[in-house]
């Protein structure tokens, strides 16, 4: 096992090469320089060529790449146009609300989205199922945008129960990040929790016509215990495979999310970033969230093996 | 009868108040202390304002950093770190006598010499700067208080220059310009009422009181005279999306939400809690010309295109709410002394006939015009699109490019990319300080007469003589179509109605405003 995880993590390795230069020449193809964002609408074309000069953007494509490689290696992600201190630094900052908004809406999704499931599957075809999967379909389909405004103008400016926005760091006060972390995280996690549940009812289907489901309740177990004990287990590998793309999805989302709820997470760093054309951070977040990606890929693997006792990993 | 006698002193009680506006009431009376927050559209670029046009940086920055002048409501310089001033006779040579007792918010006390540094810096960072710089002879310190500035040609603005806040002259101290060298500088200090604490980006920037603030005494106008601090703090938070800013104001999370659309007027003027704010000095819409590209070279087609389109329907379709927008020839706003209406027959003629027929003349061939616009700023946009249909019907072939506005900025410099691109100008104090009218802008419109006539202006301070000028330039520009001005718009602020003696004009007047209990 140790032996797996230590090459599945060398893995990263070429994985983060192939992002680090996909993500370099997506950058730069995109016209736009962060030179004429800084300074303004009025600037004349002097002005532009002068600061691109002293950032470093006058230099030819190839020495951009070689200079990214070699900071790479020595796992400096570079230093911020905009923000005036390490891109490691500026994302560092950023996980606090991030870590802690996605955490929040993937509990929020699984416990929305399992027990959904689960009805679904045990009462299907009766009202129970086309309900919970009816609203699974318009949590799929509503943008989060539009779901997110919308909690503001109810939750928030008639009902008065959460703030409008902006964000407080735990430090200051743990009940107040979670005050601001609600509607965010409500918003975010509804549209996984869609997900979960649509693949936990479709699992949970095909795990309660196996033959030892039979064979469970022939045994004279009770139904709640053939349904949490016998197949639940069983249907969640599929289940622990969609939350681990969920939490993808989640830091996708956060990218919206934080912008309308002015969050100051990753999300929002990398949108304001590709806004200004901040060439280091915005290839700093990639390689960053690509690692997450891996990372996370990893760990479901890891569960798979106490969900499952025949899979193993030489 | 007593109906009667309820509404007589009804009538007089408002006959009252109607008589005396500025008569101190208990609620009138500023108070000291708490914390205002601002809800703006998102992060500034710097907050150096020698490095950068950006509206929002003059916003946040002109709390901190004062000039040598600034501007009243009526867009006249006053002087603000200078205590006296003398120009000589032939307007090359100035001498400015600063304050006595002016002091940095690191607790040094203001000299001569920061002001020669910052104003050398500004004259190699700024745009207008580096404009005034070319005819800058020397910069000198006779004594501590005292800066003199020597000019190669009379320039009779100098004050003006030096007042505006936007990409504004101000003064930094010593070693903050010695440390920043050529980079933008570290530190933010400077002399005005509300001192830099924090920038978390994203989070908020921080200003707090600066008890060490040497007012003037004047009564305040614009952002002249008297500077009061009541505000413990300043938070300026970025919220960029605007539904969140007026939800926001409206559940009192923030005081102030910058630019909300018009859309919205009707809406929030019901409310009692709320005071929509719409700014006196408008800015223009515009679409710019390529005067270097093979088909914008042509006048014919500048014409045909200045013909062809209904600037009303642009407007309105651009701003909505008629309250905020007006078509009009002057390319100085209407509030401001050098306005004038030369050259109004060229303005919103939708006629596309005529266009079709200068087309022709023009023998244009249907090469496609390449639009670049951007829905980044909607506006410009929706305006592009509206114009578009317009343009065809006069027998134009438009190439509309939607970009973001990094894209639209870089394309913009490079002549060979474009024919028509999307902006708006915001209002500068003087037609010498504008940008379209700069041969060296993109657009590049160089027109002789155009440009002696601006080195005239340049040159005049007598008011009757450049007000002539510029009727000439402005009709001028009208003539050869320079660019197209479809029409002023005006922004829509949105505030907490416990938030008192808040002025727009011309910029955010942040201090001598207070929160009401």
């Amino acid at each position: 096992m140790a032996g797996y995880i230590t090459r599945r993590l060398l893995a990263l390795a070429p994985v983060l090469l192939i992002v680090a230069t996909v993500g370099f020449f997506l950058i730069y193809l995109t016209p736009g320089d962060p030179a004429a964002v800084m300074l303004g609408p009025d600037a004349t074309d002097e002005d532009l060529a002068a600061l691109r000069q002293i950032m470093g953007l006058d230099r030819p494509l190839l020495v951009q790449l070689g200079r990214w490689y070699a900071r790479m290696l020595r796992g400096d992600l570079g230093y911020s146009i905009f923000l005036q201190r390490p891109v490691l630094q500026a994302i560092y900052e950023r996980l606090e609300p991030t870590g802690l908004l996605t955490a929040l809406s993937l509990l929020l999704a699984i416990a929305i989205g399992v027990p959904a499931g689960i009805a679904a599957a045990v009462r299907r075809n009766t009202w129970v199922d086309q309900a919970s999967m009816g609203v699974a379909l318009v949590g799929v389909s509503v943008p989060n945008f539009w779901l997110g405004l919308n909690l503001i103008l109810l939750f928030s400016v008639y009902l008065g129960l959460f703030p409008v926005a902006g964000y407080v760091p735990l430090a200051e006060s743990p009940a107040g990040t979670l005050r601001t972390l609600v509607l965010p995280a409500v918003t975010l996690g509804i549209s996984a929790s869609a997900l979960i549940a649509r693949m936990t009812r479709s699992s949970m289907l095909e795990v309660l016509g196996q033959d030892y489901v039979r064979t469970a309740r022939a045994k004279g177990n009770r139904e709640r215990r053939v349904v949490y004990w016998h197949a639940l287990r069983n249907a969640m590998i599929p289940t622990v495979t969609v939350i681990g793309l969920a939490l993808g999805g989640l830091l996708a989302g956060a990218v919206v999310t934080e912008t309308v709820f002015a969050l100051p997470g990753v999300g929002r760093l990398v949108i304001s970033s590709v806004l200004r054309r901040d060439y280091p951070v915005v290839q700093g977040v990639l390689m960053f969230i690509a690692a997450i990606y891996v990372l996370v890929n990893l760990l479901i693997d890891i569960i798979y093996v106490y969900l499952d006792p025949r899979v193993k990993y030489a | 009868m007593r109906s009667l006698t309820v509404r007589l002193v009804t009538l007089a009680a408002a006959v009252a108040l109607v008589l005396s506006p500025l008569a101190p009431s208990a609620a009138q009376q500023p108070r000291r202390g708490g914390a205002l927050r601002i809800a703006h559209i998102g992060e500034p670029p710097t907050l150096d304002l020698h490095g950068t046009t950006a509206a929002i940086t003059s916003h946040i920055a002109y709390n901190i950093f004062e000039g040598l002048f600034a501007l009243t409501s009526k867009y006249e310089p006053r002087p603000m770190l200078v205590e006296r001033w003398t120009a000589s006779a032939d307007r090359r040579v100035y001498t400015f006598t600063l304050r006595r007792g002016v002091r940095f918010h690191s607790g040094r006390e203001l000299t001569s010499e920061d002001v020669k540094l910052s104003l050398e810096r500004w004259g190699r960072m700024a745009t207008r700067g580096r404009t005034l710089f070319a005819n800058v002879e020397s910069v000198t310190t006779p004594d501590a208080l005292t800066v003199v500035m020597r000019l190669k040609d009379p320039y009779g603005l100098l004050p003006l220059d030096l007042g505006l806040a936007g990409n504004g002259a101000v003064i930094y101290p010593k070693e903050v310009i010695e440390e920043a060298g050529t980079g933008p500088i570290r530190r933010f200090i400077g002399t005005g009422p509300y001192r830099f604490v924090e920038h978390l980006p994203d989070r908020h920037i921080r200003l707090d009181r600066f008890d060490g603030y040497a007012s003037r005494t004047e009564e305040p106008d614009g952002a002249t005279g008297r500077k009061h601090a009541y505000f413990d703090s300043i938070y300026i938070v970025p919220v960029p999306d605007a539904a969140v800013r007026i939800a926001g104001v409206q559940r009192g999370e923030f005081h102030f939400a910058e630019t909300v659309p018009p859309d919205e007027y009707d809406r929030l003027r019901a409310d009692r809690n709320l005071v929509p704010y719409i700014t006196d000095t408008p800015l223009w819409l515009t679409a710019v010309f390529n005067n270097r590209s093979p088909l914008m070279s042509n006048k014919k087609i500048r014409q045909a295109f200045q013909v062809a389109v209904d600037y009303e329907a642009v407007m309105r379709a651009a701003y909505g709410h008629q309250r905020f927008w007006r078509i009009d020839p002057g390319l100085m706003p209407k509030e401001h002394y050098m306005w004038t209406d030369a050259g109004k027959e060229f303005v919103n003629q939708k006629n596309p006939a005529r266009a079709r027929q200068l087309l022709q003349e023009a023998g244009y061939r249907g090469q496609p015009l390449r639009w670049v616009t951007t829905m980044e700023y909607v506006a410009y946009g929706t305006a592009a699109q509206v114009a578009k249909p317009m343009l065809e019907q006069a027998g134009f072939a438009v190439d509309l490019q939607v970009v973001d506005w990094a894209t639209l900025v870089q394309r913009r410099a490079r002549p060979e990319l474009w024919d028509v691109f999307s902006t708006a100008f915001s209002f500068v104090p003087d037609p010498i300080f504008m940008l379209v009218l700069q041969p060296s802008w993109p657009g590049w419109f160089d027109n002789r007469d155009m440009n002696a006539m601006m080195t005239l202006l340049r040159r005049h301070a007598d008011p009757k003589t450049r007000k002539d000028i510029w009727a000439r330039m402005q009709r001028l520009w009208y003539e050869e179509a320079g660019s197209i001005k479809f029409g002023d718009y005006f922004l829509l602020h949105l505030h907490r109605a416990e938030l008192k003696g808040y002025v727009n004009n011309p910029t955010h007047v942040w201090w001598n405003a207070w929160l009401e209990r």
